[in-house]
């Protein structure tokens, strides 16, 4: 008897209802599809490590004030510039803050920054793809010249921009992120629409008579979710790496907030004699964005349906 | 005397320079099976997409059952409906099949959907378990029978069918026609079948029409058609066709 035959062999409990071939109801077939992706995504190491990053960024945020060690905003100045010991597991800065507090604070900011300018660009570059995909026309036109336009600008600089006439601080670097971050997901949506739109599926829901908006909501936005979350995932790094330039250039989370970038920019003056100053928020921000593209790349292999 | 289920007068479609159907006039009468037939690039399924409102009328007019030539989207969808040629692409690849059949009633408002759906099912010949699948879990001759559910789920009066069995295997071919066709007698709705298969179209229709580059060349009874007796020579050809092979199919078995 094959190793291949035992697994065909129809399993007991759980795991048997998991994998049934034929499910007795809906919310048995949307579990044995969430299963099967989730079996396609443990399958990959790499995207594994990836997500337990970020859920280690995501506890980390959440549980900031119980595992700091100390207050991050207390200054000490008998303490300034200590290297890593027992006391400071990752040292102090030239005003003797924690260092490993400040980095565990910081990640709150970075989330924030990463979670709002997500939902400002995901679904107004989608919006925009399916809406110029779908009716094509002037429509498709006009949109994808605002898109050209966007896109042509330089992003770091018009963040500058944008942040030097309204002021620093997190709510305009989010904006500022955010307003030339969405036309990739428009180009991707429009592409995917205009693959979509002859599709006998959707000419099948119009002669239905299924309105344009339920077309577009229910039928096309399902089809490019998946790659905009993927591109999202893979995209966080740029948007944490942007907020960090920000943040670097004093323009971002303004002090005495804990903040990766800025972080990186006291630790400037003493990179050489007091490495550590600048190096582990760096090392924060590098592994971060590693996790974020690990995850990305994982959720490819998840979100195809018919690999299994 | 009735009215036509389809009427269909001096019908042209152009899309730019190309015009796909020139004046063709027509009419389909309550109860009927008709058929297109001709080769592809003939127009016929353009027609069937004007009728169902997917392709605008450049000129002339269709009149579905006495309404106005353009009713609104759900009149003219509680009316008339449409089965896709291919039905890996006709169906949604991310719906469940139950969500697929209970979407029309969904969008017309209509209520009792569990029960409509597993009648729809039931009618087609499929298991009601089926309803927590997705297509991609089902085999092409299936998934054209949800096709066919999906379709006759807002009991339309007349059904427009696509070349509905040419993307399937000649063994489930038979057994779609054989549905279609009781289908139509149980519940006697108007039916236009495009094929280019003389011989399914012939199985199939009480009348045939033969277009060649969006011209209606010849219309042929079932008798005539049995009969071979077409007197348009692009007809003609077409029956030759079909016959050779016919003939090579009874050979090869």
């Amino acid at each position: 008897m094959s190793a291949a035959h035992i697994d065909r062999a129809p399993a007991s409990g759980w795991r048997g209802w998991l994998t049934a071939e034929q499910p007795e109801s809906v919310f048995q077939g949307r579990a044995v599809q969430v299963y099967l992706s989730a079996r396609r995504f443990m399958a990959n190491p790499l995207a594994v490590s990836g997500f337990l990053i970020v859920l280690l960024l995501l506890f980390t945020a959440a549980a900031a004030p119980w595992i700091a060690t100390h207050d991050p905003l207390a200054t000490n100045l008998e303490m300034r510039l200590l290297p890593p010991s027992a006391e400071h597991w990752f040292g102090t800065d030239h005003l003797g803050r924690d260092i490993y507090s400040r980095i565990v604070h910081g990640s709150r900011v970075t989330l924030t920054i990463v979670f709002l300018v997500s939902i400002l660009i995901g679904p107004v570059g989608l919006a925009a793809g399916i809406v110029s995909g779908y009716f094509g026309g002037w429509v498709d036109r006009t949109l994808m010249m605002v898109t050209d336009i966007v896109m042509a600008f330089p992003r770091l600089v018009l963040a500058l921009a944008f942040v030097a006439v309204l002021g620093p601080g997190i709510e305009n670097a989010v904006i500022a992120v955010a307003l030339t971050g969405w036309p990739p997901y428009a180009r991707l949506a429009r592409a995917e629409t205009l693959s979509f739109r002859r599709r006998e599926f959707i000419q099948a829901a119009r002669s239905q008579g299924a309105s344009p908006l339920r077309i577009l909501g229910l039928y096309i936005l399902p089809l490019c979710m998946p790659s905009a979350i993927v591109r999202l995932t893979l995209d966080m790094a740029g948007i944490i790496l942007i907020a960090a330039g920000l943040g670097f250039l004093g323009l971002g989370m303004q002090p005495p907030t804990a903040e990766w970038g800025s972080m990186i920019a006291t630790g400037r003056d003493y990179l050489i004699d007091q490495w550590w100053v600048a190096t582990l928020p760096g090392a924060a921000i590098f592994v971060t964005c590693l996790g974020f593209n690990f995850l990305g790349d994982g959720l490819v292999d998840v979100f195809d349906p018919r690999q299994s | 005397m009735t009215a036509a289920a389809v009427d269909i007068e001096n019908l042209s479609v152009r899309f730019g320079a190309a015009t796909v159907v020139r004046g063709v006039s027509f009419s389909v009468r309550p109860g009927e099976c008709v058929g297109l037939v001709g080769e592809s690039g003939s127009g016929k399924s353009t027609i069937l997409r004007a009728i169902m409102g997917l392709e605008p009328v450049s000129d002339g007019q269709i009149v579905i059952h006495g309404m106005p030539p353009r009713p609104d989207r759900l009149t003219r969808a509680g009316t008339v409906q449409m089965v896709f040629q291919d039905p890996y692409a006709s169906l949604h690849p991310r719906q469940t099949i139950g969500r697929i059949l209970e979407e029309p009633l969904r969008i017309h408002g209509i209520g009792g959907r569990e029960d409509k759906v597993r009648a729809a099912l039931s009618a087609v010949g499929l298991p009601i378990s089926f309803r927590f699948r997705f297509p991609h879990q089902l085999s092409g001759g299936q998934r054209q029978r949800v096709a066919i559910a999906r379709a006759l789920i807002l009991e339309p009066r007349v059904l427009l069918l696509d070349e509905p069995t040419s993307a399937l295997d000649v063994s489930v071919q038979a057994e779609v026609l054989n549905l279609l066709k009781q289908l139509h007698a149980e519940r006697g709705f108007s039916m236009l079948f495009v094929g280019h298969d003389l011989g399914v179209v012939a199985h199939m229709c009480n009348r045939v029409m033969v277009l060649e580059n969006g011209i209606l060349k010849e219309e042929l009874s079932q008798q005539a058609l049995h009969a071979g007796c077409a007197e348009d020579p692009y007809t003609r050809k077409l029956l030759q066709a079909a016959r050779m092979e016919a003939a090579v199919v009874l050979h090869v078995r």
